[in-house]
């Protein structure tokens, strides 16, 4: 009976995980540049059934004892670019993220490219976090001042201050990339840390496009579909506690 | 009378071990590639009853009733191999076996073997499983048994299983079968042990692909509900026969 119990919970937790994986993807289904969490099961260490008291033949029978979510993994599929006609929204089409100093000096990695202009007329993210530039030709963070109308940004990353009909190119918009499908670790705020021991690298296969952002790449109809099925089966392993309490009451009440 | 309450009893112990049984099947429905667990049980050894209460003769001589079975007991537990439907998930790194045969998996320092096919690229670029552990191919080289170094390559498979990195084809995708399956023992994480694998045996992979579990959760309700009742009856019994040998003891046998 006390098998039966912890079996089933153990498939609830996990189910109850997976649900809750499920809808933190759907609440960013319109997070700019979200990259969707995948979460799959794996059984659970076996059980041998040769125990005391238990009439057994095959003394080398085993029994599984549940199931458990394995690690959880971001699917890194390309989102949808949407148009927006702002002249500080980027977006990365292909591998790649944008690096951003954060207030307290650390790197951080982000595909969320809805950036803006502050005071200093530095390109920052929507906290604050400051875009990395590798600025070229003498020009510096100091020396340079963007405003929405002067920003200009080609695929290739090449970052241009226009002055009439006049470019002048000051700086190379960097992109990151790590080998693996863990590399990076989600700290909030779209903002991602490179795990330990994890070479950041030059990104070279992506495309910057400005005026644009990235949706996120949660498919909706697919997480609807995920919750059902995952809601349906926490409801099953349920039975398998209810049959078990049922059981063991029978025991209880075999004799008054 | 104090027989047939062992023979109860029997029957209870097993059906709490089906149960257990059933409810990890349902603990796995969604699991990838989980194959179900069948409990098999069987009466026990049939033994020949006899009593000495024929007279011939003035003397009581032995006479033999028939054989008995009493109770039921676990036999085995078997795995059913059949083939779980195949899920399409577009991924390059999702595989999954149509028909025989198994992926191989180095863990620890043992190969160990599993149907579960979602891989991923590891942080050090080599192809592993959602545990972590790496996933094994021959190389067309040197024909050792290693893992796969992907980097930031795509992954292709051909229908000889045959791994295209990049462009060129580095290793075979190392798969295994087994004469006899049932020799087959689960460890956990949809892993298994066996001996004499028979290394690239004739193995149909698909890529972009998960195979799904093979529990059909309508037979587990069923057999939950079955399980449970046959329960009620082995208790129920158990409360007949007690309230038997009260009137024996307490009614036949009263001296008033």
């Amino acid at each position: 009976m006390l098998r039966t119990l912890w079996t089933s919970r153990a498939a609830m937790n996990a189910n109850q995980e997976k649900m809750n994986v499920i809808s933190n993807n759907m609440v960013n289904s319109t997070t700019t540049g979200y990259k969707k969490l995948e979460v799959a099961f794996k059984d659970l260490l076996t059980e041998s059934l040769n125990k005391k008291g238990v009439p057994l033949n095959d003394k080398t029978a085993l029994i599984g004892t549940g199931s458990r979510t394995a690690g959880l993994y971001r699917d890194n599929t390309q989102g949808v670019l949407q148009e927006t006609g702002i002249n500080t929204d980027l977006a990365i089409d292909g591998e790649g993220f944008f690096k951003v100093i954060l207030s307290n000096g650390q790197e951080a990695y982000t595909r969320d490219g809805s950036f803006k202009i502050d005071a200093s007329g530095k390109l920052v993210d929507a906290n604050g976090n400051i875009l990395a530039l590798d600025y070229v030709n003498g020009f510096s963070s100091e020396n340079v001042s963007f405003t929405s109308s002067n920003l200009l940004i080609d695929t290739s990353g090449q970052v241009f201050i226009k002055d009439g009909d006049n470019f002048t190119k000051v700086a190379d918009l960097p992109l990151y990339m790590a080998m693996g499908d863990s590399s990076f670790i989600s700290i909030g705020n779209s903002l991602y840390y490179p795990a330990e021991g994890v070479e950041v690298e030059r990104s070279t296969n992506a495309d910057i496009y400005q005026g644009m952002l990235e949706g996120s790449n949660v498919n909706l109809a697919e997480e609807m579909a995920e919750l059902i099925v995952t809601q349906r089966a926490f409801q099953l392993t349920s039975k398998g506690i209810t049959a078990a309490d049922e059981m063991w009451q029978m025991i209880n009440n075999m004799r008054r | 009378m104090i027989r047939s309450l062992y023979t109860s009893v029997s029957g209870l112990i097993t059906l709490e071990k089906q149960q257990a049984n059933i409810t990890n099947n349902i603990a796995n429905a969604n699991t990838i590639a989980y194959k179900m667990d069948n409990l098999v049980s069987k009466s026990f050894d049939e033994v020949m009853i006899q009593n000495r209460d024929k007279v011939l003769g003035g003397r009581n001589v032995t006479q033999k009733l028939g054989k008995i079975s009493l109770g039921s007991a676990i036999d085995t537990v078997t795995t059913s191999f059949t083939q779980g439907s195949l899920k399409n998930t577009d991924k390059k790194t999702d595989f999954a076996i149509e028909g025989r045969g198994f992926f191989v998996i180095q863990k620890g320092n043992e190969a160990v073997y599993t149907r579960d096919g979602n891989f991923k690229v590891a942080s050090d670029g080599f192809l592993v499983n959602t545990s972590g552990d790496r996933v094994l191919g021959i190389n067309k080289n040197t024909g050792a048994l290693e893992a796969i170094f992907v980097g930031n390559n795509e992954i292709v498979l051909d229908n000889d299983n045959n791994l295209f990195v990049g462009n060129t084809a580095t290793h075979t995708l190392a798969t295994a079968d087994f004469e006899d399956y049932s020799a087959l023992e689960k460890i956990g994480d949809n892993y298994y042990r066996g001996e004499n694998p028979i290394l690239n045996a004739d193995v149909n992979i698909t890529q972009g692909a998960l195979e799904t579990s093979n529990v059909n959760i309508a037979n587990e309700m069923i057999n939950m509900m079955t399980t449970m009742r046959n329960f009620e009856t082995n208790q129920k019994m158990v409360q007949i026969i007690d309230e038997t040998l009260a009137k024996a003891a307490n009614e036949i046998g009263s001296v008033r």
